[in-house]
């Protein structure tokens, strides 16, 4: 294998072949945050919020966003007195359940801000009664 | 001198983020030391390595570097591309402060590189630098 700069990843990537790629969740101990990737490429974060942060793919044709993190995940868990669990897996949708419930308007903003232009909703006239 | 943990390596590996490594080894390893500006302190709070306030420990490095890389296909080789527009790469680096003992020679610990846009008021810097960081350190001119 070559096409690497350093000898050190020329030397790691001769004894190791590299592995596909699998979307992943996995919580970044070094910042305290849970990373959501889909795909492998290069991209460019982009901070939405103190909590949120979202991966935006470089170089691709057709794929814009390709992750997102949580960010300053212990604080949260304390600030949310989520339960502690320190040997069973948590729930993602549990976790953004919790932040979301936190502090709504916020969330409901950083939706508005962020996607309106792209999710195009024409929401109007809605009889609930008939929708349920 | 900088260090990464073998088993931050190691992690991206067995998870296939082949572009992280090829960035790595094709823009942070050359380019640290070209750094257009250093700023410490993320505004925000952090829990690491047993420290309560991380957050002011952690080291962020940008600039604006000549090439980007990506590695999709693992059967291929890493890709040398042009740089992203708008964008400057940025390290974060935590001090190396507890584990002196063991590895005197490492001033700090590579924790994450990526891709970020550019402050259009400051060069080489991060967009909205002074409300993400607590302060800025150094700025080679």
């Amino acid at each position: 294998m070559n096409g690497f700069v350093t000898k050190m990843m020329t030397q790691f990537f001769s004894e190791n072949p590299p592995k596909g790629f699998k979307p992943c969740a996995y919580y970044d101990k070094h910042l305290d945050c849970i990373r959501v990737q889909v795909k492998d490429c290069s991209f460019t974060e982009i901070r939405l919020n103190k909590i949120f942060t979202i991966y935006q793919a470089n170089h691709m044709k057709n794929i814009d966003y390709v992750g997102f993190s949580i960010k300053g995940i212990r604080h949260l868990f304390e600030k949310l007195n989520f339960p502690k669990a320190k040997d069973q897996p948590y729930i993602l949708a549990d976790i953004i359940d919790a932040i979301v419930k936190d502090d709504p308007e916020a969330f409901s903003d950083l939706i508005q801000r962020e996607f309106a232009d792209k999710l195009n909703l024409e929401i109007e006239d809605i009889q609930y009664a008939e929708a349920a | 001198m900088f260090g990464i943990f073998q088993d931050d390596l190691r992690k991206r590996y067995d998870r296939g983020q082949n572009s992280a490594l090829a960035q790595l080894d094709g823009i942070v390893v050359p380019g640290l030391i070209l750094a257009r500006h250093i700023f410490r302190g993320l505004k925000r709070p952090l829990y690491d390595d047993g420290s309560m306030e991380a957050d002011t420990q952690k080291l962020v490095h940008s600039w604006r570097p000549n090439y980007d890389f990506d590695w999709l296909d693992p059967f291929g080789r890493p890709r040398k591309l042009a740089p992203v527009k708008n964008c400057v790469f940025v390290v974060l680096i935590t001090k190396n402060e507890r584990h002196l003992d063991k590895y005197p020679e490492v001033f700090g610990w590579i924790d994450r590189w990526n891709w970020v846009y550019e402050d259009l008021n400051l060069p080489e810097a991060p967009l909205n630098w002074s409300s993400r960081y607590e302060e800025k350190i150094f700025t080679r001119v």
